[in-house]
């Protein structure tokens, strides 16, 4: 996740003020950035602009103002870019076998597109053709093409985005393993934060067409600049200095981002907060706590380790790994 | 018959063929989504024949058979209006098909009606009723009723040729060896208000529809054997009817008529010579044509894209008036004895037929799947470069040369306005034929139609697979 290299990575797009109009607003509003060689995911609410900037990067559509420079890969023996858009960009008188092999770039291209059919799980659907294909048979096909393909940079648009959560985090595994191995350079825009922190290296976070964040995703996980910021990666517990003395009972004159892992919600009668709703979502669960010497009330985000907690437990908040 | 007389009996048939066209496009448009592989392949190439096979070539195989119901013009209409319906079905089919869903989905009326108190009154039930019918299926299936009637009361060469009274027919004949713009203004005043009525609000309601976002396709299952039944039935049906009859009825002695065309040289030097510059005509106007249909799927105004298409929409016969008028009242009539003005009329009648297949063929493929295959052409390895552009010829290109194809194509076949309007001595061939099949089926004349209506598709179709030949060669 965070960057394991410390040399830095060569960029491979400039972006300055770059601006793409819409209907009414803008889609992208003038946006300067960079993107590195690496992992990047894109990520940011419904119409935040991740699609606009993808389509931008691929060349896919022409920015109305600014200017974009791509940094070709110095490996000038790949395919510079490939593509998975968020259609898919199936081509409809291909079969799945025939998407592969047109993009494949050696002689042993059968070989290959077999493995991969089957890495995706493909195989018996090779001689269909995209009309055949449910959506999520579809994604697979694109992901599995722009694989083939051995280009050197692969931009995706929600990749996966419709394979069922059971089999998806193989998918992903292909996907990994073989950016790793060809030292393919990977940006992806997700919703999924998940995705972001298993994928990614650095993040782009957009919000109304501008970019709002552009860093390490380990440093917008566990020192995001704010808490609107730090939720693009999923629930947190934030605390302005004087919550933090309330609810942690620890003294700190900033604010305090604790990501729910961080957070221990155990059940003690000597506790100064009382549960007034818990509900609990898999691996993270929400408690609603009454502080009643403050008369406060605040949802906390915690991974519960042992039984749930009930409306009118008394507990006991603590950071972990703050010292008091 | 006068011209009120015609011209609303036109109206009452158009009308008619539109009604009942609408539930047969609805189905097919139905087959066409829950189709898949070959079987949709030949779906759509079974269901667009009727809708191209040339209506010159229908007119003339069924002329002498209308001439034997002489004394029974009833069934005559019907067999008119038989065929005139098969043949406008596809069009129907096509708009019902690429029509975005209707605002109101089927799911969403369903929720309405589930809205309503058990015991409203059965006004509130009737007005939700209709209600929902007008901003949800009937709404968007206007469009596609909307072009059945236009193409239904535009109808001229199959009307001609079986002896059916129509308004064009009758504006036409009237028209006939004059070329008078005060009498042909007097004349396409009262038409052109009746396509008018239909038309604008067509177009208002298109242009509004094109904006709808809100639903998604409906879900399709695949036809039950019943609904085969009736699919490929009707099919067939349709494919006999407008297709393999009157290739049979014109095929009977071609052999022979072949043989009399090549002894009469100098018939068949007229003729190729009259094939040639209809075609080059029809082959610049299309050119025009596709090139304005670019520049107005490109207007970020869409009110004015779709105030282009008003001329076309009204028909080649009102066209065809009022660009003669245009080049005999204006400073233009200076070159009004050029190929100009045919060019501009069928460049006008074309545009929406344009725009439709730019929109339909182009706009589909002109897309990530195109671009992707655009990306391909900078690969390092030949092999996917060239893959790279023989995929960009198969998305993008060779659609492209089939739309201008089947625009020249339309603009060769067409009649009234190349009768009005092509300088003396360039007459097309399409329209001395047609002069000629007033006379009755003969063996030479079935020939020169085969010859007059197959050599531009042999030649078009010759161009393209060369263009491919040439195109992979390059690529390789």
């Amino acid at each position: 996740m965070a960057d394991s290299d410390s040399k830095v990575p060569e960029p491979l797009w400039r972006l300055n003020d770059v601006t793409l109009r819409g209907v009414g607003r803008a889609r992208l509003d003038r946006v300067s950035l960079e993107i590195r060689t690496g992992s990047t995911a894109v990520i940011g609410y419904s119409g935040a602009g991740k699609t606009s900037l993808l389509n931008l990067l691929v060349e896919f559509e022409r920015a109305d103002d600014g200017v974009i420079e791509f940094v070709k890969p110095p490996d000038r023996s790949r395919l510079p870019i490939f593509w998975v858009p968020q259609t898919d960009g199936m081509w409809p008188h291909l079969t799945v076998v025939e998407h592969l092999t047109t993009v494949l770039p050696h002689d042993a291209s059968t070989t290959a597109a077999n493995e991969l059919l089957a890495a995706f799980d493909l195989s018996s659907l090779r001689d269909a053709r995209p009309d055949r294909l449910s959506q999520g048979e579809r994604s697979r096909v694109a992901v599995a093409r722009a694989l083939a393909s051995h280009a050197a940079v692969l931009v995706m648009d929600e990749p996966l985005a419709h394979v069922d959560p059971a089999r998806v985090g193989t998918y992903w595994n292909v996907v990994r393993d073989h950016c790793r191995a060809t030292a393919t350079s990977l940006v992806l825009a997700t919703h999924s934060p998940e995705i972001v922190l298993h994928e990614a290296e650095r993040v782009v976070c957009l919000n109304d067409g501008r970019v709002v964040f552009t860093g390490a995703v380990a440093d917008l996980y566990h020192q995001p600049p704010s808490a609107e910021l730090a939720r693009f990666l999923g629930p947190i517990n934030w605390f302005a200095p004087d919550e933090a003395t309330g609810w942690l009972s620890i003294s700190v004159t900033s604010d305090v981002c604790l990501r729910p892992e961080r957070l221990s919600i155990a059940s003690s009668p000597a506790g100064h907060h009382v549960v007034r709703a818990s509900r609990f979502a898999g691996s993270v669960a929400e408690v609603e706590l009454a502080d009643e010497q403050a008369s406060r009330v605040k949802t906390l985000y915690h991974r519960p380790s042992g039984d749930e907690l009930r409306p009118g437990d008394r507990v006991v908040v603590q950071a972990v790994g703050i010292s008091t | 018959m006068s011209l009120t007389a015609a011209l609303i009996w036109t109206c009452l048939r158009s009308l008619t063929i539109a009604l009942v066209a609408w539930p047969v496009s609805c189905f097919l448009s139905t087959a066409w989504h829950a189709s898949r592989g070959q079987t949709r392949r030949g779906l759509i190439v079974l269901l667009f024949i009727p809708f191209l096979f040339p209506e010159l070539w229908v007119g003339y195989a069924y002329a002498n058979f209308w001439l034997s119901l002489i004394h029974h013009p009833e069934w005559n209409e019907l067999l008119f209006d038989l065929l005139l319906l098969l043949k406008l079905v596809p069009a129907g089919t096509v708009v019902f098909h690429f029509s975005p869903p209707p605002p109101l989905s089927a799911q969403a009326l369903h929720c309405r009606r589930l809205a309503i108190f058990p015991d409203s009154g059965w006004r509130t039930k009737l007005a939700e009723y209709f209600g929902g019918l007008l901003r949800g299926p009937l709404r968007a299936a206007f469009p596609a009723l909307a072009l059945v009637f236009l193409l239904a009361f535009q109808e001229y060469d199959l009307a001609s040729l079986m002896g059916v009274k129509t308004w064009s027919v009758w504006l036409f004949d009237a028209q006939a060896g004059s070329r008078d713009a005060t009498l042909a203004l007097h004349h396409i005043a009262w038409p052109l208000a009746c396509e008018s009525v239909v038309l604008l609000p067509a177009l208002v309601v298109a242009w509004a529809n094109s904006g709808w976002s809100t639903s998604s396709p409906e879900a399709t299952r695949p036809l039950s054997r019943i609904g085969q039944a009736w699919l490929w039935g009707y099919l067939v049906v349709a494919v006999t009817l407008t297709t393999v009859v009157p290739i049979a009825l014109t095929g009977r002695g071609l052999w022979t008529g072949f043989q009399q065309l090549m002894g009469s040289q100098v018939f068949l030097d007229s003729l190729i010579s009259n094939i040639a510059s209809g075609f080059v005509v029809a082959a610049i106007a299309a050119g025009a044509a596709s090139g304005l249909a670019a520049v107005v799927l490109r207007q970020s105004r869409r009110q004015i894209a779709w105030l282009c298409l008003l001329p076309g929409g009204l028909g080649s016969l009102v066209v065809g008036l009022m660009v003669l008028v245009l080049f005999q009242r204006t400073p233009l009539h200076v070159v009004y004895d050029t190929p100009l003005p045919l060019v501009v009329a069928l460049s006008a009648w074309l545009l929406p037929r344009a725009v439709l297949l730019q929109l339909l063929w182009l706009g589909i493929r002109k897309s990530e799947s195109t671009h992707l295959a655009g990306l391909l052409q900078w690969s390092p390895t030949p092999i996917v470069a060239a893959r790279g552009i023989d995929l960009l010829w198969q998305l993008h290109s060779r659609p492209t040369w089939f739309c201008w194809m089947a625009l020249s194509y339309w603009a060769y076949l067409d009649l009234t306005s190349a009768a009005i309007l092509a300088p003396t001595g360039m007459a097309s061939a399409t329209v001395r034929l047609y002069d000629l099949m007033h006379f009755g089926r003969t063996s030479l004349l079935s020939a020169a139609t085969c010859l007059t209506l197959l050599l531009p598709a042999v030649a078009l179709w010759l161009c393209v697979s060369l263009r491919r030949q040439v195109f992979r060669w390059f690529a390789v």
